[in-house]
């Protein structure tokens, strides 16, 4: 019970960390803007390629916003490095503790930046191009956090390496790993239709892929985002079990690392 | 008790900092030397932050590398360890206490009664050098643990400060280690056995209410209570003669005998 006061302040910590507000949130409501300027040539366009528009842009800004909130996350690991190993030997905040703590916290993060990103996107693109809300809201909350767990579990195990690899200089290129990955790969989905084997084996695309689907409840294809109706369909199921399955590797992997990683402080950075 | 078994430790492979340290520590006890003497390393090998690369390390028994969740056995005020989330100290307190069972209504009391209570709100960083220091150290008491280690804890305190936290300290000796390069208050240490490190070396123990009756005098002597080896040198720890320790505020000084 006593290790639960950590969930508080580490979500105090989030609520209140002007950079995730910055580039999370405030950050994305320009590519939210873009957008909503370029609504106009679709005003007259079918229901569904209203949706679809909405839904591209939508998983676009929320997949990077959730990647943009990785950049944090790395940094708050790296720079809690030490106290980390610390807590693990002599508090109740195991480092298994502290991951699952760590874990759920940033979904709920992250769902709170969809949430967010959805109550502004919302309203704006609705006085356009009327009636574009989520057809299956708790299947893209479900996806979000998918995407959440994934960027996570991919942020831990890049940072402890880095950690265990006394990589302290590196620790700012590190941090935008996931940022680079995940905007190369959700660009790459936007604009290109992708291999069914490509999707499957690349977990953040399974993510927007089920994002893409549950907001505008067709089923997930292969195809561009940009354009939807094209594209080889593809198993919720399946996509599914990517996530998890790289998910639950990942998270193995940096539960380990966590456990023997002796953290990085200032005097070894400034030795290495 | 914790016990160090021929242990060598740094940051850099190759270049140890601690240079085959065997001892058993046992509260109340100091541990004195000049700055730069790896006296803080020697601490963070303790918490399991410094890597040991031969030896061992064993409190009351227990291996530290296998040490997981043990509660209410080591305590510090090294700040690295407290930098967790960043938030106010009031939550950082709050969060540590919880976590390491410590008592929370004490730290406050004891921030308000040694006159610090007014930067609970603030952040580490925030804080001047010797307000952190202080807060540090209460917090690390505040914590319940068996041996409590306090890193050059007087440091950038304000005399009147200096006094009350001794005062503290000295009715919390039963469960401290304290390492430091000033020798002020070994006057005031009985009962408490001193280490002396010099060059990742640890020398002792002895009595740490004898040491400001020693002076220090540049080579063997037959007379010495403790010989030391500095930069390729020796320096004695002499009754009746050389440079008093009493007369001097630092470890630091321990050069000047050499070079001098």
């Amino acid at each position: 019970m006593s290790t639960l006061v950590y969930m508080k302040y580490y979500m105090k910590s989030w609520m209140t960390s002007k950079p995730y507000w910055f580039w999370s949130v405030a950050f994305m409501t320009i590519w939210m803007a873009l957008g909503y300027v370029s609504a106009d040539r679709l005003a007259a366009a079918p229901l569904e390629a209203r949706l679809a528009y909405t839904a591209g842009w939508y998983v676009v800004i929320v997949g990077i916003g959730i990647a943009a909130a990785a950049v944090g996350l790395s940094r708050l690991l790296f720079y809690s490095s030490i106290p980390v190993r610390y807590l693990s030997k002599y508090s109740m905040l195991t480092s298994r503790k502290l991951y699952a703590y760590m874990f759920t916290g940033f979904i709920i993060v992250c769902l709170i930046t969809a949430a967010v990103l959805a109550a502004m996107l919302l309203p704006l693109y609705s006085s356009k191009l009327g009636a574009v809300a989520p057809k299956n809201p708790l299947g893209l909350a479900a996806a979000v956090a998918g995407l959440g767990a994934l960027y996570f579990s991919i942020d831990v195990v890049t940072t402890c390496a880095a950690i265990l690899a006394r990589a302290a200089r590196s620790a700012e290129y590190v941090a935008y790993l996931p940022l680079i990955l995940g905007m190369a790969l959700t660009m790459l989905q936007l604009n290109t239709s992708l291999g069914k084997l490509f999707i499957l084996a690349s977990p953040i695309n399974a993510a927007t892929a089920l994002l893409f689907s549950y907001y505008t409840g067709m089923p997930p294809t292969t195809a561009a985002i940009v354009e939807p109706m094209s594209g080889v369909k593809l198993d919720p199921a399946l996509l599914w079990a990517s996530v998890i399955a790289w998910t639950g590797l990942l998270s193995c992997i940096g539960i380990v690392l966590l456990r023997l990683q002796r953290g990085v402080g200032a005097e070894e950075i400034r030795l290495l | 008790m914790i016990v160090f078994e021929g242990v060598v430790a740094g940051y850099v492979k190759g270049r140890p900092v601690l240079r085959g340290i065997t001892a058993s520590l046992k509260p109340p006890c100091i541990i004195l030397g000049p700055n730069g003497a790896g006296k803080t390393t020697l601490f963070r090998v303790i918490l399991g932050l410094t890597p040991v690369s031969s030896g061992r390390v064993t409190i009351d028994g227990r291996d530290i590398d296998s040490l997981v969740g043990a509660v209410g056995l080591v305590s510090t005020n090294l700040r690295e360890v407290y930098t967790l989330l960043s938030l106010p100290l009031r939550d950082i307190a709050k969060l540590y206490t919880a976590i390491c069972n410590g008592d929370y209504e004490w730290f406050v009391n004891m921030m308000d009664e040694l006159g610090f209570g007014r930067i609970l709100a603030a952040r580490l960083h925030k804080m001047s050098a010797g307000e952190r220091r202080m807060a540090l150290n209460l917090l690390a008491l505040s914590i319940k643990s068996k041996y409590v280690l306090l890193d050059e804890p007087f440091e950038n305190l304000d005399p009147r400060s200096r006094a009350r936290l001794m005062k503290l300290l000295l009715s919390n000796s039963g469960r401290l280690i304290i390492n430091t390069h000033a020798t002020w208050l070994l006057e005031r240490l009985e009962g408490w056995k001193a280490y002396i490190m010099v060059s990742g070396k640890l020398y002792g123990p002895i009595e740490a209410s004898k040491l400001p009756r020693l002076g220090l005098v540049k080579g063997r002597s037959s007379k010495a209570e403790l010989v030391l080896e500095v930069d390729g040198s020796y320096v004695s720890l002499v009754q009746g003669a050389g440079m008093p320790i009493s007369n001097i505020d630092s470890l630091d000084r321990l050069y000047e005998v050499i070079a001098l």
